[in-house]
């Protein structure tokens, strides 16, 4: 499915030929939360069963594509353990073959979601790590999000996993939220402590046109929290989560040591990794495709062999320099002069001198003599800059 | 042909009075052109100018009438319909004897039509007075006519109301009537064609194969093809390789004498060459003078044009030329500013020309443009008695060398329902207007006569008269004289530096206020940097305004969107999308809006 005849003649020299990292997009969901815009519809058995044919058949399809044993497996959704537990089996035991015990087997659940039976699929389908989508510790949050799950479920299920033989978790929370007070983020913060995380995300609500919550914030039914409430939310991030021994690897993401996500970093230094499941995007041989996000055309196609319906574009030149400095500023270390400089054969400050020069004189570009980073005051207002840097290229 | 049986005239009317439409009728009538081809606004060629409802560049065009057993030949000048081109009006109306003035009849009367009736007195013409579209469901026909009468008498022109011709140039209606009174009414040219050659310019165009085609009207003597001229004014000589008549094709003729009107073409490379009203006699047998009349093209609004981002400066340069070829009252030099760099000061006959400049270069070449506030030309008095011609606040020499500043002043015409004399007395005096005179039109409209400091009606003057008469109100001006007032320079600091492109020069009483305007203004258009940004207007070193656009707080996109990476970079590359036409100043990004706010008021 992935790599079109067209770029076989001169995509070498884009990207190295490995491709460690696969993503399995499951869309599917009890119930669609207020705020999400990923692909997904609501979850029933038949349908359920075809994705996870279909999916296994493109992921076939797609193996030649990948360096096995894979660096980075992430199941996300949607939400994958939404699925009975015994199709989750087969669709898990399906990438059995292409990992080993080094390989980070990331699945992403719904606290919600969390059974005996699907806690014993997950460890013995060799998941090693769970991202839990907590959000908010908080019951009126969690409502206001459209969560099916209870603060008290987080609890039980993060039990639950331990005893299962699953001890790596990374949890998600969300700031920002309607209704949010700076008192009551700082409590879910330190109840998510409690979970003992090894990793923490904490996002920026974001009000994606077309979902019921942009929808109220239209009609004035909520409001959206002030830009320098949102930034004291992600100062106390960094202070609680800092003095708990994390450390701020990327603008929304924690980690305790030896504990950052592998799979995300891939993206972020703009290497190769495929993408299965419709809605999925992948970037091999310096071709970035997105399926489409349509189940039921994804379906027809995979179950008859042909390629599922995609979406492609290809950068060279400036552009894919300007994209991979999107991605890599994103990360508090920045870009790596030297891994850039082997890939475009010029050096990032000189390739966008004038975005580079501006912002330096701003303090918000920090240059030591490895990297390139943004100041931590600057990642907060990151897409100025980044976007600065598309418009120069 | 006898002169006598010669007719040359124009329509004058107000915009969207049907002027276009009833001269296609009298093209239709006369068989100059088929029914296939009778279609509006033939006599419009540029796009912008249909779109506008305006005639920007004039012609001239020549038909035959028979009437009582004769045939006449009328020489149908056209006008530019827009008060910035005043002088060109003069000038086409100075090469006929007489003109219908057209006037619609659910409209009535309004300020060009008033502006039109003065000039073509000042000019001795002759008028048919002429009420169209009468088969408007909102037309009133007799009133109309009965303003007429009244505006005519004021103009010391006798003519009663029933001498108004009635027509619908929708229909045809009436316009067999007008062409009768144009034969009847009009005297015939009086010029000599055994005398020495004048022939006035009324109007030039640029042809890409031929160069410039001039229209000029035979005052006295002959021309033929071969001949040598001379073009009084400018002492430019060449000679005729093509003369003509639009009839509306081009026709060639071999000459044109006395009282005729038609084109010729002589290997003139640029129209800044051909000067309106010029007169053009023979190198080898000239004429003992010029016409009289004659002035060289000035300008009265200046802009400073810069390279927009996506923008080179030559290719802007490259443009202007281009567009100098068939505009000549555009001037323009090149300029270097400290905080918008290379660009060039553009000088236009007036607002309305400065805007078709603009959406010329951007439709015809690409270019995209930030332009500063337009400005009018001051005329500054030196310590040491010298005078210099000011059109930028960034060029007034320093306060201690200042004598006086004398701005330029126009008598304004303003036609207003009698209901908004009030508010538009409210409105001129806010904009420092001398009143002058009241005239009734009728008992609910009313000629309101004041003089304006030019500067205070350039820029969105017309808006707020038209706001102020809910619609109904009409203006149109003419340059008077400059006289000396109390104008200062107004300085606008961003991020504490002082941006040239952004001063203005005030009056000393609207100093405060409109600073504080455009610092309000400015801190809506710019948006929120990475650091605070200071706003400051100031009199020399005296801050008169200031605010605080505070910092940007956030912009991050905080989920990562999974590996869709084409989508994040989408969404970065729209937030840039929406910055086109920025210029930097420092560390500033300032929108080309912000040039322009500091002009407009509340």
């Amino acid at each position: 499915m992935m790599c079109p005849q067209a770029c076989k003649k001169n995509c070498s020299q884009l990207s190295p030929p490995t491709t460690g990292a696969l993503y399995l997009h499951v869309p599917l969901c009890r119930r669609k939360c207020t705020y999400c815009d990923f692909y997904s519809i609501p979850i029933c058995p038949e349908t359920a069963r075809d994705f996870v044919t279909a999916a296994i058949a493109e992921l076939d399809a797609a193996r030649g594509d990948l360096t096995v044993p894979l660096r980075s497996v992430f199941v996300g959704g949607g939400t994958p353990t939404a699925m009975d537990a015994k199709l989750l089996e087969i669709l898990l035991r399906a990438v059995g073959p292409l990992v080993d015990k080094r390989t980070e087997f990331t699945v992403e659940a719904n606290p919600g979601t969390i059974d005996p039976a699907i806690a014993g699929v997950l460890a013995s389908a060799g998941v090693n790590r769970l991202s839990l989508g907590v959000q908010s510790l908080d019951v009126d949050e969690l409502r206001t999000l459209g969560r099916i799950h209870t603060p008290d479920e987080v609890r039980r299920a993060t039990d639950l996993l331990r005893s299962s033989g699953i001890s790596n978790l990374s949890v998600d929370l969300i700031y920002g939220i309607p209704g949010q007070t700076p008192d009551s983020w700082r409590q879910t913060l330190r109840g998510a402590l409690e979970l003992a995380p090894q990793h923490v995300s904490c996002y920026a609500l974001s009000f994606e046109g077309g979902t019921p919550l942009s929808d109220d914030l239209l009609s004035g039914r909520v409001a959206e929290m002030s830009d320098s409430l949102q930034k004291g939310c992600w100062l106390d991030a960094r202070r609680i989560l800092a003095s708990a021994g994390f450390e701020h690897y990327e603008i929304s993401n924690f980690a305790l040591a030896e504990s950052r996500c592998d799979h995300n970093i891939t993206y972020w230094k703009n290497e190769p990794y495929v993408g299965i499941g419709p809605g999925a995007a992948s970037y091999v041989n310096g071709y970035r495709t997105k399926n489409r996000p349509d189940l039921p055309a994804y379906i027809a196609a995979a179950l008859v062999g042909k390629p599922v319906p995609c979406d492609s574009e290809r950068l060279t030149g400036r552009k894919a320099m300007a994209e991979t400095l999107m991605l890599a500023l994103r990360m508090t270390q920045g870009v790596a002069i030297e891994s850039f400089k082997r890939r475009f054969n010029v050096d990032p400050l000189l390739a966008f001198p004038r975005t580079f020069a501006r912002y330096a004189e701003l303090g918000a570009i920090e240059v030591s003599d490895s990297h390139v980073r943004l100041s931590p005051d600057a990642l907060f207002v990151s897409d100025t800059i980044l976007a600065d840097i598309l418009a120069e290229a | 042909m006898d002169s006598s049986r010669i007719r040359n005239f124009s329509i004058i009317a107000h915009i969207d009075h049907g002027k276009s439409t009833l001269a296609d009728r009298v093209l239709l009538r006369t068989g100059a052109i088929t029914r296939r081809e009778f279609h509006d606004q033939m006599l419009d060629d540029m796009d912008l100018e249909r779109e506008r409802g305006i005639t920007i560049k004039s012609s001239a065009v020549t038909v035959e009438f028979a009437y009582g057993g004769e045939t006449y030949m009328l020489n149908m000048i056209d006008t530019p319909g827009h008060v910035d081109f005043h002088y060109e009006v003069s000038r086409s109306l100075t090469a006929c004897e007489g003109a219908l003035l057209v006037v619609d009849a659910a409209q009535g009367v309004e300020a060009q039509t008033v502006a039109n009736v003065h000039l073509a007195q000042r000019t001795g013409l002759v008028l048919v007075p002429v009420v169209n579209k009468i088969d408007l469901p909102s037309a009133s026909p007799e009133d109309t006519a009965m303003e007429i009468e009244h505006l005519l008498a004021s103009s010391g022109q006798q003519r009663a109301a029933e001498d108004c011709i009635f027509t619908s140039a929708k229909s045809g209606e009436g316009v067999e009537e007008m062409l009768r009174a144009i034969v009847e009414q009009l005297p015939p040219p009086s010029g000599d064609a055994d005398a020495r050659v004048k022939a006035l310019i009324f109007d030039s165009a640029y042809d890409d194969y031929r160069g410039v085609v001039v229209y000029v009207r035979l005052v006295d003597g002959k021309l033929n093809v071969g001949e040598k001229i001379c073009m009084m004014g400018t002492g430019s000589v060449y000679q005729i390789s093509e003369m003509g008549k639009f009839r509306p094709h081009p026709q060639r003729v071999q000459s044109l004498s006395a009282g005729e009107v038609g084109y010729i073409v002589a290997s003139i490379r640029s129209l800044a060459a051909v000067h309106v009203g010029d007169t053009i006699t023979l190198v080898n047998n000239p004429a003992a003078e010029a016409l009289e009349g004659y002035r060289p093209p000035k300008q009265m609004v200046f802009s400073d044009f810069y390279p927009g981002p996506n923008t080179q400066f030559p290719e802007l340069r490259e443009a202007l030329e281009k567009l100098l070829l068939n505009d000549a009252s555009l001037t323009f030099q090149p300029i270097s500013s400290e905080a918008m760099g290379f660009g060039f000061r553009c000088g236009f006959l007036g607002m309305l020309h400065m805007e078709i400049v603009q959406e010329r270069l951007e439709r015809e070449h690409g270019i995209e443009v930030v332009q500063t506030a337009p400005t009018v030309p001051y005329e500054v008095l030196l310590k040491d008695g010298s005078t210099v011609e000011v059109d930028s606040a960034g060029d007034l020499p320093e306060a201690n060398h200042l004598e006086e500043i004398r701005e330029p002043i126009v008598k304004v015409d303003l036609i207003v329902p009698s209901d908004a004399i009030g508010a538009v007395m409210q409105l001129s005096e806010d904009r420092r207007a001398t009143y002058i005179e009241t005239d009734y039109l009728s008992k609910d409209r009313v000629i309101l006569s004041y003089e304006f400091p030019l500067a205070e009606i350039i820029y969105d003057f017309y808006d707020k008269l038209k706001s102020a008469t809910r619609g109904y109100g009409t203006m149109d001006y003419e340059i008077s004289g400059y006289r000396a007032n109390d104008l200062v320079k107004l300085d606008v600091l961003v991020n504490n530096q002082c941006v040239d492109a952004l001063s203005i020069i005030c009056h000393r009483s609207k100093a405060d206020l409109r600073g504080r305007e455009i610092i309000r203004k400015l801190r809506k258009e710019i948006s929120r940097h990475m650091f605070e940004i200071p706003l400051q207007a100031a009199i020399g070193s005296r801050v008169i305004a200031r605010e605080t656009i505070k910092a940007l707080r956030k912009n991050v996109t905080a989920k990562c969107y999974g590996g869709d990476v084409t989508r994040k970079r989408k969404l970065l590359e729209k937030q840039k999308a929406g910055k086109k036409r920025m210029k930097m100043v420092g560390n500033v990004e300032i929108p080309q809006k912000a040039f322009l706010a500091v002009l407009e008021g509340d």
